[in-house]
């Protein structure tokens, strides 16, 4: 078990963002979080990465449980995540970018930095190495120099993916990835996708293009309102009556 | 030979370095996106604490400076750890704050001799020809007397504690700590998801620019021969302030030309010496208008060794980035 | 200095028994416990209207942050400078216009609006067109207040000024305690002018515009308000308000000079923190509060220290409540 969600509740004041939420991703899994929006499903990743506290319920990761933890402590434990509305390092490089994804992941201090001790020059090469592999990897390494903000927006989403496998993650949260893609893209993306999970990255993936999620989940889990409605695979929650009923009125993708 | 060794200019240039190492204590908070306005408060705490040691104790200035650093660096680390989880603005005020606790604490306690402030501190110069003189050189060197070789030498290890300054910004700057403050900078919590500890890394950053400024604040007490609460109060602040904001607040070069620039201003010009509060406030309010990196920004430096290097750049970005420094 | 002197001696002014301070202090430390509460009983309450009073114009300036911060999200660095200013200019229309408190009063207010609509035009509203950091108008306001305090002491002089004598240090008394006629009319007009501000604020259209840009200024815009004019009439009126506290202060101090504007600046800064950003009542009641704890310390013997109490009692907040008394958990100075 790679991530445990129990009971999962969160309010603000009167509001309940989530109620009793439950449910288990798997090593390698990859499992899609749909359901319309303000369903609260943002929120449970910022309950995952440590961001917020639940008002009760736990949250265990490779058996041990998340809470109180510091959400830089939890990504050092091996969950990484990108953001729906992209938060890149606007003014530091592609290349950067991804190196300080990476930062959990080396050690040299300030003054091996300042002085380039040996050790220090040795895992510079190293990171930078496995960061340009990673700019492969999603298909930009082009763009090494490029500055973030400069990047088209499609190249920007999967920047923020490198920066987010740079930390090595065991349990990797995406949060509405194809947003704003054309059809192209998102195909891109799928296969990007089937690749982190080849590298045995287990996934949690927020999205709203039904195609995507129906092609590359193992299961869905449903919300609205902050409850979950159902689980399963993508054939039995598609035609499930609650969730057809939730997304009333819905456009096909 | 007798005009360049002037001692007037000679004590222009030691302000300016002076001006310099401070301008970069408040660049390394801003590297983590940290406005500290309470450098003038840690420049007086070194200031004081090394010139009561050697007022006091008779230390020797290479022990009274550093702990005079020491000094401010403590009180940092202390009133840092609440400090550093503000933001933006309430991090701001909450420096400024300190800042005149600090001053009116001083103004207060008999061993700084509140207002009056402490004189007759022994000068660097006069220490350094002191040293000359006892390896042999009392007689000083071609038409130089050892009082100027004195002169000279401060100079010397002042510049060399701004190369030294200097050297360390650059370095820090490429390296995986740097970057880390980069991150903070441009999105504090984005750079916590990326795995980094911001805390840690803001107290550091915090950390090392109050003892930057005590040790710009030892070295100025001994430059000039009285120090006095009011050297060190809000205006203080806000001109070191100035130094980072006209200069650049980006790169370690920014606070350099900043601090030339507004030391050597109201030499050069006696309109600016009548006004130079109006005029540092005209500036401040300026920059932010038309350039609130500064001066010199990344891409300045960028566009600059495109022309002198075939080595590639970064390319500018097409639209503004997300937040524009300071 | 002139400033600082003078609370010493508005507190010494203004106590019922005609003692000077110090001995009082010792008379009463060395006194039976009986005395000492009597006298001590009578002293504090004395003191708290000093405290009230002054604290209704540490208000009155908190009010001005407070309108400011809440529409533009900002913290006005300038406004004690425009707060120093405005008592000039109620000094200069008193003393060669001859145009007596109330005169002066609205003239002060008047040129508080008149600075604070140059600094939003020139000095924040470029600022709002680019995309900079939530610092650079905090940075661009503390050019403001160094530009305007040289200034001032270039128009002004750097010495203390007072306002001419116009009404006697007669003093009322009340309940057994004494009052004068200055301090009445301070807390007339500061209460009067909070009371109206509130009023306005909630009752009136233009109250609730400004009310509504505050609180977000897209929805605003979208429901029609000129948010542009709303800003600058925000900033005017604060400003006003500033200016007016201004008279006041130098009317219970009886000394102005333009380094107050750095000082009450800080204060105000205080109360604004103490309050809670952007929090109207909050504004109001932590004035009151700086000014009674103000008092307080002087009277019991921490004089010299007086200018750190406003200072402490921002870092201590900062640290154990950022939000103020009286905000909300959102404007936390966390994440």
């Amino acid at each position: 078990m790679t991530l445990a969600v129990e009971q999962v509740t969160k309010h603000f004041g009167g509001l309940m963002a989530l109620t009793d939420v439950n449910f288990i991703v798997n090593p390698g899994e990859i499992v899609g979080v749909i359901g319309p929006n303000g369903a609260g499903k943002t929120t449970l990743f910022n309950l995952i990465t440590g961001v917020l506290p639940p008002s009760s319920g736990k949250i265990i990761y490779q058996n041990r449980p998340l809470i109180g933890l510091k959400p830089h402590k939890i990504t050092e434990l091996g969950i990484a995540r990108t953001f729906q509305n992209i938060r890149l390092f606007g003014n530091l490089t592609a290349l950067d970018n991804v190196l300080v994804g990476a930062h959990c992941r080396t050690k040299s201090g300030l003054w091996p930095g300042v002085w380039h001790t040996k050790t220090q020059q040795q895992e510079e090469l190293n990171t930078r190495e496995k960061a340009k592999e990673l700019l492969q990897l999603v298909g930009i390494d082009e763009d090494e120099i490029s500055l973030a903000a400069s990047l088209p927006y499609g190249k920007q989403r999967r920047l923020e993916i490198a920066r987010a496998l740079a930390s090595q993650p065991n349990l990797l949260l995406l949060d509405e990835p194809a947003a704003g893609m054309n059809e192209s893209e998102t195909d891109d993306l799928q296969v990007l996708i089937k690749k982190i999970q080849k590298l045995g990255t287990a996934i949690i993936l927020i999205e709203h293009d039904m195609g995507l999620v129906m092609n590359i989940c193992d299961k869905l889990v449903v919300l609205n309102f902050g409850k979950k409605i159902a689980e399963g695979i993508p054939q039995m929650i598609q035609n499930n009556p609650a969730v057809i009923e939730a997304y009333l009125g819905k456009e096909d993708e | 030979m007798d005009t360049i060794l002037n001692p007037y200019y000679l004590q222009i240039i030691m302000f300016i370095i002076i001006n310099a190492i401070l301008g970069i204590s408040i660049y390394l908070t801003l590297a983590t996106g940290q406005l500290s306005l309470g450098n003038a408060g840690f420049m007086s705490i070194g200031a004081y604490v090394s010139a009561l040691l050697t007022l006091k104790a008779g230390m020797p200035l290479y022990m009274a400076v550093p702990l005079g650093g020491a000094a401010a660096a403590i009180m940092a680390a202390v009133i840092g750890i609440p400090t550093t989880r503000l933001r933006g603005i309430y991090l701001a005020i909450a420096t400024l704050g300190f800042g005149e606790v600090i001053r009116v604490i001083i103004l207060n306690l008999t061993i700084t001799n509140g207002a009056l402030g402490l004189s007759g501190i022994p000068s660097m110069g006069i220490m350094l020809s002191k040293g000359l003189t006892a390896m042999g050189l009392g007689a000083g060197i071609g038409n130089m007397s050892v009082r100027q070789l004195g002169t000279i030498a401060t100079i010397l290890i002042l510049a060399s504690i701004l190369g030294f300054l200097v050297f360390f910004s650059l370095r820090l700057s490429t390296s995986r700590l740097g970057r880390a403050f980069a991150a903070i900078k441009a999105d504090e919590h984005a750079a916590e998801i990326s795995g980094i500890d911001t805390r840690y890394c803001k107290l550091l950053a915090f950390f090392m620019g109050a003892f930057v400024a005590g040790i710009a604040g030892g070295l100025a007490a001994h430059i000039s021969f009285y120090i006095g609460p009011k050297d060190f109060a809000y205006h203080r602040a806000v001109e070191i302030l100035l130094f980072a904001v006209l200069g650049g607040s980006n790169v370690v070069w920014g606070p350099l030309l900043g601090s030339v620039i507004l030391t050597s201003l109201p030499e050069v010009l006696r309109f600016a010496t009548e006004y130079r509060e109006m005029i540092y406030g005209g500036i401040l309010v300026a920059m932010m208008a038309f350039r609130p990196q500064g001066l010199i920004s990344e891409e300045t430096l960028g566009y600059w060794q495109k022309k002198f290097t075939s080595r590639p750049t970064a390319t500018k970005p097409i639209g503004l980035p997300r937040r524009t420094t300071p | 200095m002139g400033y600082r002197a003078s609370l010493a001696s508005y507190v010494t002014l203004l106590n019922p028994i005609s003692h000077p301070q110090r001995l009082l202090y010792r008379i009463f430390s060395s006194t039976h416990i009986v005395t000492l509460r009597l006298g001590g009983f009578r002293l504090f309450w004395q003191q708290m209207v000093n405290g009230i009073t002054l604290g209704s114009t540490y208000a009155l300036i908190a009010l001005g942050y407070t309108l400011i911060f809440g529409v533009l999200n900002i913290v006005n660095m300038a406004h004690g400078e425009i707060f120093m200013f405005g008592a000039f200019v109620g000094l200069m229309l008193a003393t060669h216009f001859n145009v007596g408190i109330f005169g002066a009063l609205l003239g002060a207010m008047v040129a508080g609006a008149g600075l604070g609509y140059l600094m939003e035009r020139l000095a924040l509203r470029p600022l709002r067109r680019r995309n900079v950091s939530e610092l650079a108008p905090l940075i661009s306001t503390i050019g403001v207040s160094i530009f305007l305090e040289s200034l001032a002491l270039r128009l002004f002089g750097p010495q203390a000024q007072s306002f001419p004598a116009v009404y006697s240090t007669q003093l009322f008394e009340i309940g057994g305690l004494k009052i004068s006629v200055v301090q009445i009319l301070i807390l007339a007009i500061s209460f009067g002018l909070m009371l109206m501000l509130r009023f306005w604020l909630s009752k009136t259209r233009l109250g609730k515009s400004i009310r509504a840009t505050a609180e977000n200024i897209e929805t605003a815009n979208l429901l029609g308000v000129d948010t542009q004019k709303i800003i600058v009439l925000t900033v005017m009126l604060a400003s006003a308000l500033g200016g007016g506290a201004g008279v006041l202060v130098g009317l219970a101090f009886n000394a102005i000079e333009p380094t107050m504007g750095i000082t009450m600046g800080f204060k105000g800064l205080a109360v604004l923190i103490l309050g809670g950003l952007g929090n109207i009542t909050g504004a109001m009641v932590g004035g009151l509060l700086l000014g009674v704890a103000e008092i307080l310390s002087v009277a019991y013997g921490v004089s010299s220290y007086r200018d750190a109490v406003a200072f402490g009692l921002i870092i201590v907040l900062l640290f154990l409540r950022p939000q103020g008394l009286f905000g909300s958990q959102e404007q936390q100075g966390g994440r």
